[in-house]
């Protein structure tokens, strides 16, 4: 329990360090982001805040992955090495990072979404204050919970593979990929087969590859049409792939991550 | 007790172009020597270092530092270690922050953070960003970092590299004082012969990966008939260099302090031994100690060896 403890302590006083020297004015940006998100949700309906959404969530995504971009420098460069002679353990490293690169960071954001709510105007929670808007409550915890998975999953994914290939373009490349690319090419896929075929629900199921990765245009496109999900539905794979992300992650630095 | 053992290891390097780092290399190193780690560029220096701070998986072959597995054990391995890698390189902070933090990781308390700093004679420069040192006091701050949390083994990685003459003497000094005070195991790895051969009491020889030669430098000066250094502590030590230096087989002497250093080829030390036991010298002689030998002789031979 006492080594537990300590390695805890560990990994979280490598994490304050960390924070102070790489990632301070990223994360700003990463909090007026998250403000903006909130005052927008304030004053608008998640479904007039959806596109805006994906534009800002795909910029986060890009933007946290740049911040776990300097681990991949410090294992190449060696930097790394002065870290781990200190008796940091190569997984504590990994963690300390991906805490830095990720956690603290989607924080931050799902904070500052939902904590600007209650100080602004506590009493616009339980009233509509748009025609367009339910009940404002459900819709900004189901709306920050969507930006912060759609954030923790794909950012998972891309420090996964910047790990493994100890490359931070591959970490940019897999993040961008799921933060834009994919989305686009399902849509220009589902167009083209639709054109071919000018049936265009019956490839709508295409969509559900999108689950894990961007709850936020999953709600979009899966909350009518020919395939409804749940709201509850829609979280449950990026949780499930973002897990399955940092098993992948803690094992590749504990068992193959050479420096 | 040895504290680094190393038993038929093999480390590869590459996939499509495969690089044999290491090949079947043995050796062991005792616990409060000087080691030092000779090999021409590109031998597996470095990544004999890097494979006992468990930062490399060997490919086969078994690894214990301190009777553990330092690829598993890396946490209880690396604490008691101190590390001043080849090329270091170092945040964009200040030395003291820095060196602080590292001493928050190893649970040091900050007194002793400061000491050290003493010690390797950073204190002037404690505020400085650690990008406007100079390559020496670089050296100084490599071996700041690796001395905290009292390391019961330290791996020094070229660590008179690219340094000018003074500086090199400074660190050189250093390492000797930690020697003489702290009574730790040191392994050092270098190409600066003269300046390991006044510290050094044990020598792994490695090139292209295997290991040619492993142990105390005395027994390695003799298998190769090195010249060799003894210190004679004495009474009269310009009555006994008068004596000494009538032998042939004597290189040279030098008084020093209350006694002279004398270079002999090793295949000679028992005619020194013997004429300095003699009945006619003995009332002059207090002690005999091996000092040193000339390691660039021995790394010439080894190399040929090889």
């Amino acid at each position: 329990m006492k080594n537990y403890r300590e390695r805890v302590k560990k990994i979280m006083l490598q994490s304050e360090y960390l924070l102070s020297l790489k990632a301070t004015a990223i994360y700003i940006i990463a909090i007026i982001i998250g403000i903006m998100f909130s005052l927008a949700s304030i004053y608008r309906a998640i479904s007039f805040l959806a596109p805006i959404g994906f534009i800002f969530g795909s910029f986060l995504v890009l933007l946290l992955i740049i911040i776990a971009g300097p681990m991949i420098d410090e294992i190449n460069e060696g930097h790394i090495q002065l870290y781990l002679a200190t008796g940091l353990s190569r997984l504590e490293y990994v963690a300390s990072w991906y805490i830095v690169a990720v956690v603290y960071p989607v924080l931050a954001i799902f904070l500052a979404i939902v904590l600007p709510v209650l100080i602004i105007d506590p009493s616009s929670l339980f009233t509509r204050i748009s025609p367009y808007s339910q009940r404002l409550v459900p819709t900004m915890l189901t709306f920050a919970f969507a930006i912060s998975l759609q954030l923790l999953n794909n950012v998972s994914l891309g420090f996964l593979f910047g790990l493994v290939r100890k490359s931070k373009g591959a970490a940019y490349l897999v993040a961008t990929f799921l933060a834009f690319l994919l989305p686009f090419i399902l849509s220009v896929v589902i167009s083209i087969l639709g054109i071919l075929t000018g049936y265009y629900e019956g490839y709508h199921a295409i969509y559900l590859l999108m689950l894990p990765f961007d709850p936020l245009w999953s709600y979009n496109v899966f909350s009518y049409g020919p395939i409804y999900l749940s709201e509850t539905t829609i979280l449950i794979p990026p949780i499930v792939t973002t897990i399955f992300s940092l098993i992948l992650i803690l094992n590749h630095a504990k068992h193959r991550l050479e420096v | 007790m040895d504290i680094v053992v190393f038993d038929n290891v093999t480390k590869i390097f590459g996939k499509s172009k495969v690089i044999k780092a290491l090949d079947n290399a043995s050796f062991r190193i005792p616990s409060k020597v000087v080691a030092g780690l000779l090999g021409p560029n590109g031998s597996g220096k470095t990544t004999s270092f890097k494979l006992i701070m468990g930062f490399l998986k060997p490919n086969s072959g078994k690894i214990s530092v301190f009777g553990k597995d330092p690829w598993i054990d890396e946490y209880s391995v690396r604490r008691r270690i101190g590390y001043l890698p080849e090329k270091p390189v170092y945040p964009y902070v200040s030395v003291y922050k820095f060196l602080k933090h590292i001493g928050k990781m190893q649970g040091v308390d900050i007194r002793e953070v400061e000491r050290i700093i003493r010690l390797v004679g950073l204190e002037e420069y404690k505020f400085f960003n650690i990008r406007g040192l100079s390559r020496g006091y670089l050296q100084r701050l490599g071996l700041a970092q690796a001395l905290i949390g009292d390391p019961e083994l330290l791996l020094l990685d070229e660590p008179t590299a690219n340094l000018d003459p003074l500086s090199r003497k400074q660190i050189l000094d250093l390492i000797k004082d930690l020697k003489k005070e702290l009574g730790i195991t040191i392994i050092i790895a270098t190409h600066i012969l003269p300046e390991l051969q006044e510290v050094a009491d044990y020598v792994v020889y490695i090139n292209k990966g295997r290991i040619i030669e492993a142990g105390k430098l005395e027994d390695l000066t003799h298998k190769y008939f090195v010249h060799t250094y003894y210190y004679v502590e004495t009474s009269d030590p310009r009555k006994l260099a008068s004596r000494i230096i009538m032998e042939e087989y004597v290189r040279g002497i030098e008084v020093r302090d209350n006694g002279l250093l004398i270079k002999i080829n090793s295949a000679y030390k028992e005619d020194l031994l013997n004429i300095l036991t003699s009945s006619e010298l003995s009332v002059y002689v207090k002690n005999i100690k091996h000092v040193t030998t000339e390691l660039g002789e021995l790394y010439e031979k080894l190399s040929r060896a090889s």
